[in-house]
């Protein structure tokens, strides 16, 4: 029995090792450019999340968020990630692009998105 | 007459066989006893005795009045405890596999069960991550997780982050957060103020790009900075130890004196 189960035991970890290997090898930022602006998420972020990113940084004021229940009740389920906005050609002379760096929280059940800048400066670029 | 002796002797040898395989069974280990053999002798020899076997109750009544040392019952809790380990641990092997074989499926498909079983594990590590000690004071951010510090200092030092830090800032300006990220296979360390006008990024590895010496420079501790003003924001960098800077101020005073004042973890 001790035998199996050491068998069993050998066959998930090389399981795990794959899935970790498949999922190291698909682990890379996510570069999306609007309109000349690039914008970089970590690895992993969903297509929802970028929409929603993108939409409100081009209309901030659109920003209209609809409440979940389980939200209004409970809080939002929070998930944060960080996202690099970069505006190619801000300046004439170099370093000519601006390097934004945005702190982002999103809700996983409910539109509640807000981003707070980090900070930002000019790189070599272009 | 003669018969009935050749019987009784016939029943006597089989009575004595009987006992022996019963007796050599029992004294294997507890995992290799024959239990249906045992059972099975016990019931003929019984019958051959013209005896008949007693309840579970009586059994039960019989080992109650054996005098033994310890209780007899302990070691059946003892062995039965075994049997329940061992059958957890099955279902628990038998889980594992399931997962890992959805796990590998979902990765491989990026179907919705991959993201449920995703957010599962996040949600698990961390439930598991809740213990890490929480100092406040300047946070560590990484791709992978967050940390929190008393002092800029501790984090670098912690962290293992090889980058000068500002050991003087304007009044009410404060670090806040410092991270070390991969961008497409880039380091980027980076401090974070409460003041967004106030930045520093480096950038291990990295050179000047010569375009960038066409800035004003002027030279701080023996550093050569390249700056420039615009838009309210005063921005210097630098290279020191083959790694590349950009400090990031509300004004040129600011920034000369926050370079004056870079220091390093030693």
């Amino acid at each position: 029995m001790k035998k199996i189960i050491a068998f069993i035991m050998a066959v998930v970890l090389a399981f795990s090792a794959m899935s970790i290997s498949v999922y190291a090898e698909d682990a890379s930022e996510i570069s999306v450019t609007v309109n000349g602006i690039e914008f970089i998420f970590e690895a992993g972020t969903s297509e929802e999340f970028i929409d929603k990113f993108i939409g409100d940084y081009f209309n901030p004021e659109d920003n209209t968020q609809t409440y979940g229940i389980t939200c209004t009740l409970l809080g939002h389920d929070i998930e944060t990630s960080r996202t690099i906005v970069i505006t190619h050609n801000a300046r004439t002379s170099a370093p000519r692009c601006l390097k934004k760096y945005y702190n982002v929280e999103t809700c996983s059940r409910c539109d509640y998105t807000s981003k707070t800048l980090l900070g930002q400066e000019y790189i070599y670029c272009c | 007459m003669g018969n009935i002796n050749e019987n009784i002797h016939g029943n006597q040898s089989l009575r004595d066989k009987l006992s022996a395989i019963i007796l050599l069974e029992t004294a294997k280990l507890y995992e290799e006893i024959d239990c249906d053999l045992v059972d099975e002798c016990i019931d003929f020899l019984m019958e051959l005795e013209g005896r008949k076997r007693l309840g579970k109750k009586e059994i039960r009544r019989r080992i109650g009045k054996i005098p033994f040392r310890e209780n007899i019952l302990k070691f059946n809790e003892a062995a039965r405890r075994k049997v329940k380990a061992k059958r957890i641990a099955i279902v628990a092997a038998i889980m594992a596999i399931i997962m890992a074989i959805i796990g590998v499926m979902s990765i491989a498909s990026e179907d919705i069960f991959g993201d449920l079983l995703a957010k599962f594990g996040k949600q698990f590590v961390e439930q598991l991550d809740t213990e890490a000690v929480k100092y406040g004071g300047v946070v560590m951010y990484n791709a992978d997780e967050t940390r929190d510090y008393d002092t800029i200092e501790e984090l670098l030092k912690t962290e293992k982050i090889d980058m000068l830090y500002p050991s003087w800032l304007p009044e009410g300006v404060e670090i806040e957060f410092a991270s070390h990220t991969v961008e497409f296979e880039q380091i980027v360390c980076t401090i974070c103020c409460n003041d967004t006008k106030f930045f520093i990024t480096m950038y291990p590895q990295k050179a000047l790009n010569d375009e960038i010496k066409t800035n004003l420079c002027i030279k701080i501790n023996d550093l050569e900075i390249y700056y420039f003003s615009e838009n309210g924001v005063t921005q210097g960098n630098f290279v020191y130890k083959n790694n590349l800077y950009s400090v990031t101020a509300d004004s040129p005073d600011n920034l000369f004196k926050i370079i004056e004042n870079l220091k390093e973890i030693n």
